[in-house]
């Protein structure tokens, strides 16, 4: 009897040790994950692919593009705010562009940027020509503290399996989200991508 | 044969079957009925919550990308979307996910091949296509209505439910289709 009670309690304990070691097991989601590199603002990123460096973000209600002809369109407005991340890329040694730009909110939300065209993260970058320009973020008011900036080259993640990544800390604590919004403008104008 | 073996084999038994029935969905009951709707009722999915506010028929396209609008035999559904998942969604993710019947008829609209147009409408515009997580937008999908059916009256759009699960073709995780949420009852304006 007691080997028998001796049996049922080491099957008990096994199968809980089976049950944890596959809790514990990180998701094909998380070992196919890109390759991040971490930053902050103004610090220079270097990944694998590309260095990156966010230069300073802005606030807007409305946002207005200028083309490279010095056109300014017609102000976009937003169910959110407009988020103007501006930031200088290179690629390293092939061409790229860097389409996966996420903000990634404190809740896990990612946001895409956004698909209007003539932004940094829709140009072609030849490798060793540095380009600055803006990226544009649509995200709801309240998310804004403490978003984080992610970028790969592919706005697809299928296509960034353990691919180069850039995590930027954009500095979003609460008081500085909060001054950042107070100062809001009603529209911004973002000017053109331009080569360095 | 000892009490023991008989233990194993029915604790065999009841693993063997609950191993089974976890992955594939658990010991859930039944689906319910899928409910019945009417313009401007809300319907929430895990990656989007709709309501629809209008349906038009017209024989011009509402939505012309360059030029003047052409001539032929539209029906446009427009919709007020929620993201309420934790990623960009886009019109097309949503139009895949409706299913169109149209009355008189009964037929059916192809919502990928009879589509012709899908956006977001902000600032008279219709150059966006992008939902993100907690925003909500309005919506128009523009179809064709293809030519042996009458002028429609009637649409039963059918909206099915997304799942961000890990799938068949790639064992990442991706949006999948899930079970239909609601069948909206709708009248055809002109």
């Amino acid at each position: 009897m007691r080997r028998a009670v001796l049996s049922v309690v080491m099957g008990v304990v096994l199968l809980a040790a089976i049950i944890g070691v596959r809790r514990a097991t990180p998701g094909v989601d998380e070992r196919y994950a890109p390759i991040a590199v971490s930053g902050a603002l103004g610090e220079q990123v270097d990944t694998a692919a590309f260095q990156l460096r966010v230069d300073r973000l802005e606030l807007g209600g409305a946002v207005r593009i200028t083309d490279d002809y010095g056109l300014t369109g017609e102000p976009k407005s937003t169910a959110g705010i407009w988020v103007v991340v501006w930031a200088t890329v290179a690629a390293a040694s092939t061409s790229l562009q860097v389409q996966g730009a996420r903000l990634r909110t404190a809740d896990g939300s990612e946001y895409l940027a956004s698909s209007t065209i003539g932004t940094l993260d829709k140009t072609d970058l030849s490798p060793g020509i540095p380009a600055y320009g803006p990226i544009l973020f649509e995200i709801p008011p309240d998310r804004l503290t403490g978003a984080v900036l992610s970028v790969t080259t592919h706005s697809v993640k299928g296509l960034d399996l353990l691919g180069p990544a850039a995590d930027v800390d954009l500095g979003l604590t609460a008081s500085y989200a909060t001054g950042l919004l107070q100062r809001m403008p009603p529209t911004v104008t973002v000017g053109p991508v331009r080569n360095l | 044969m000892g009490p023991w073996a008989v233990v194993t084999g029915v604790a065999f038994v009841v693993a063997t079957v609950l191993a089974l029935a976890w992955p594939a969905g658990g010991l859930k009951e039944a689906a319910a009925e899928i409910p019945h709707r009417r313009l401007g009722e809300t319907t929430t999915g895990h990656r989007l919550a709709i309501a629809p506010y209008r349906v038009t028929y017209a024989t011009k396209d509402p939505a012309p990308v360059f030029g003047d609008a052409k001539a032929g035999r539209f029906l446009a559904v427009e919709l007020e979307v929620r993201n309420v998942s934790d990623q960009t969604a886009k019109v097309g993710d949503l139009a895949f996910r409706l299913y169109l019947t149209v009355s008189p008829g009964g037929s059916t609209i192809d919502r990928i091949r009879d589509k012709t147009a899908g956006f977001v409408i902000r600032d008279g515009r219709y150059d966006r296509d992008q939902i993100q997580p907690g925003l909500s937008e309005r919506v128009m999908i523009v179809y064709t209505v293809p030519a042996p059916l009458p002028d429609p009256t009637d649409l039963t759009v059918t909206f099915r439910d997304d799942q961000y699960v890990a799938g068949f073709s790639s064992e990442l995780s991706e949006w999948y289709e899930g079970p239909d949420l609601a069948i909206y009852d709708l009248k055809v304006d002109r």
